[in-house]
């Protein structure tokens, strides 16, 4: 893959990584932080993509493990944003906050298979997990997520 | 599947920012790197001509797939263990090549690469069974060619990457590893698929089961409620390798269960009987397959391996300080727990304190929990084999019989737990995993350190050599080897000896428990033993 095509699919796919970097971790700079390292190692690990076809699969993968390598050494605080940074506005903020509220692992598979639209076989591929172990998440995350929208306890 | 709509916010400046940052960044570097980048090519470039020129370019090309993956598990130790095999098997553009080896115990994993040449066409390319000295090895893990079970191929060429490489486990026979040094077979068949290939996910029924294509096979589909597959001429897959290439399973296929089924089949060679050697009844071989008509054989590769015994690794913890443990109204012990590299095999006992069903058909499967192992937070996957049907009749426990594989950072285990999780039946979903115990502190190092420093006497008395340090074995006076076992083989009578006063009296190795081999008489006849001289 010539340099200009990578850049291109990059640019092309910049708000789903966004979208996958907010959901493994909370800080907006640690999300910054994340791709630009993705993006470089994916760039120096070029060769290892082995069907083009795969690149956005590929790459998100490794966006999710520079996540957890951030996550690990920086435990999420809780930050509030100051008067002076703007918040965005969310376009499903309920959703959203459902869904930030889950485990990390329900997030993560609910997210790269219901709002990136990848499949059980590339969530499971993109999280480097079998397909049931994605299927078990997306099923106890619904659950999860149903039982926050309406407000209830999460079954145990 | 119904997408949800985005519920993040625009995405920020500053995120927009720095992946435009970034990317300005790689075209910098680049430019810096170009010219090291050149000189490097053109070596490149000179080394593979010279290399094409003896035939040998697999031996280059070979992937690291298996010391990467070890790498990435934490597990470094056992990465520096592995070994550069590339043998490689190439011509006419079909190529099989092992790249690299490792052995624990009785796993042997290689990494390998398979090529088919780049003329359009799509080959189905299939593992053969590994041979031990000639001898189908016995296996455990499935996934090849001569297995009736699952009948695995990938597809390679024409749309799909012409090249793959693979990590697998290939199982031998430990005891006869133990004893003698061998040569292991293994190769793939490569075969022009006659027919097209098409994607064909999974999907839920109306029942809210999860139906693959396997399920779609008309004896299976009444079960599933769905109809038979659409078209017996094309060939399904649903599910890809990391690099793109399909996963197709052959043998929910008429044509092939057609084969298989056949009286006659074995006469024929499209099959062989495969009880002996692993879970399949009966297996197609290449020119079974080549049979149906499905696709024609096009070209066999294999290589040898000659493997020698010192390249055995025998890390492993066995056993557990404790091993019995409450959990939700049972008792649960683990009679086996043996950890490697590469897998954990378990043997592990539920029983209920109401006990069990007098009768096999009264036991309420789902009071009985699915049990996980993990590894430093990773899960090992349970393996295909093992099972949760058999139950031991005189206690009447549950037992739970199962192989997880993974990779197992042994030199570095920060935790290992063991959990449970139920399948809820009315929610058709698992339960949340519920940690049983934690098994960390009670793993059994001393034990583990016992077997390890047991076999490294067992070698050291296999080779021994007049001024090795000494040895004390037992021996019979007019026996021909002498033991590091008092009653080995029911050996009674036998009294200590020094290890150099054996050897001076003309005592062998005993190759059961001393390390040594068999003489020429057990070996099989018309064996070539030359060919076991180096790893």
């Amino acid at each position: 893959m010539l340099q200009a095509d990578f850049i291109q699919r990059v640019r092309a796919c910049e708000r789903r990584l966004y979208r996958v970097a907010r959901t493994q971790l909370p800080r907006e700079c640690d999300c910054e932080d994340a791709v630009q390292e993705a993006l470089l190692r994916a760039w120096d690990r070029l060769d290892t993509l082995k069907n083009e076809a795969y690149f956005e699969t590929w790459l998100m993968r490794i966006l999710i493990n520079q996540c957890k390598t951030f996550y690990r050494r920086r435990p999420p605080a809780p930050t509030e944003l100051t008067e002076d940074i703007p918040q965005p506005e969310p376009e499903d903020a309920p959703l959203l906050e459902a869904l930030m509220g889950l485990p990390q692992k329900l997030r993560a598979a609910l997210e790269l298979h219901y709002i990136e639209g990848y499949s059980v076989a590339e969530t499971a591929r993109i999280l480097a997990v079998p397909e049931g172990t994605v299927k078990w998440r997306l099923s106890r995350g619904r659950a999860l997520l149903k039982d926050a929208l309406n407000g209830k306890e999460a079954r145990p | 599947m119904k997408r949800w709509k985005d519920p993040f916010p625009q995405t920020p400046k500053g995120f927009h920012d720095r992946v435009e940052q970034t990317l300005r960044g790689l075209e910098d570097r680049d430019m810096k790197q170009s010219k090291r980048y050149r000189k490097l090519t053109l070596a490149l470039v000179a080394a593979l001509i010279a290399l094409l020129a003896i035939g040998a370019v697999a031996a280059v090309i070979g992937n690291n797939q298996l010391k990467d993956e070890l790498s990435d598990a934490g597990a470094k130790d056992m990465a520096e263990r592995v070994q550069d095999v590339h043998l490689a098997d190439a011509g006419e553009g079909f190529n099989f090549t092992i790249d690299e080896a490792v052995w624990e115990g009785d796993d042997l994993y290689v990494s390998y690469t398979l090529s088919v040449p780049e003329d359009g066409n799509t080959y189905l390319v299939g593992l053969l069974v590994p041979r031990i000295n000639g001898k189908p090895a016995e296996y455990r893990v499935g996934g090849y060619l001569e297995d009736g079970w699952t009948c695995s191929t990938i597809a390679l060429g024409g749309k799909y990457p012409a090249t793959d490489t693979f990590v697998k486990p290939i199982i031998a026979d430990s005891r006869e590893l133990e004893l003698k040094d061998m040569k292991l077979e293994v190769g793939a068949a490569f075969f022009k698929s006659n027919r097209p290939l098409q994607y064909l996910p999974g999907f839920y029924n109306e029942e809210g089961d999860y139906a693959h294509p396997e399920m779609l096979v008309p004896w299976k589909s009444a079960r599933f409620k769905t109809t038979a597959f659409p078209d017996s001429d094309t060939l399904y897959y649903w599910d890809m390798d990391e690099c793109g290439a399909p996963m197709v399973d052959l043998w929910m296929f008429p044509d092939v269960l057609e084969v298989l089924s056949a009286e006659d089949a074995e006469e024929k060679g499209y099959a062989i009987d495969m009880k002996d050697y692993a879970f399949s009844d009966r297996a197609i071989t290449p020119k079974g397959l080549d049979h149906t008509g499905i696709a024609s054989l096009a070209a066999e590769r294999s290589v040898s391996l000659p493997l020698n015994k010192d390249m055995v690794s025998h890390d492993l913890y066995n056993g557990l300080e404790k091993n019995t443990f409450r959990y939700d109204g049972m008792t649960i012990t683990i009679e086996k727990f043996r950890m490697t590299h590469f897998k954990i095999e378990t043997r592990i006992w539920l029983l209920p304190d109401e006990g069990m069903p007098a009768s096999d058909e009264d036991v309420d499967f789902s009071r009985f929990p699915e049990l996980l192992f993990y590894v430093n937070g990773r899960e090992l996957y349970s393996a295909l084999w093992g099972g949760t049907e058999s139950m031991r009749n005189d206690t009447r426990a549950f037992c739970w019989d199962y192989t997880y594989d993974g990779y197992v950072p042994l030199g570095d285990i920060q935790s290992l737990q063991l959990v449970a999780k139920h399948w809820d039946e009315a929610k058709r979903e698992f339960t949340d995993e519920v940690v049983i115990a934690d098994l960390t502190p009670i793993l059994d190092t001393a034990a583990a350190e016992e077997e390890a420093q047991a076999l490294a006497t067992r070698e050291a008395a296999g080779s021994w050599q007049p001024g090795d340090p000494e040895i004390t074995v037992w021996a019979t006076k007019g026996g021909t080897y002498y033991h590091l076992e008092e009653h080995c083989s029911g050996m009674y009578s036998a009294v200590h000896w020094d290890i150099s006063k054996a050897v001076e009296d003309g005592k062998k190795p005993c190759p059961v428990c001393a390390g040594g081999k068999p003489g020429p008489a057990e070996w099989e006849e018309g064996e070539d033993i030359s060919c076991f001289q180096d790893g």
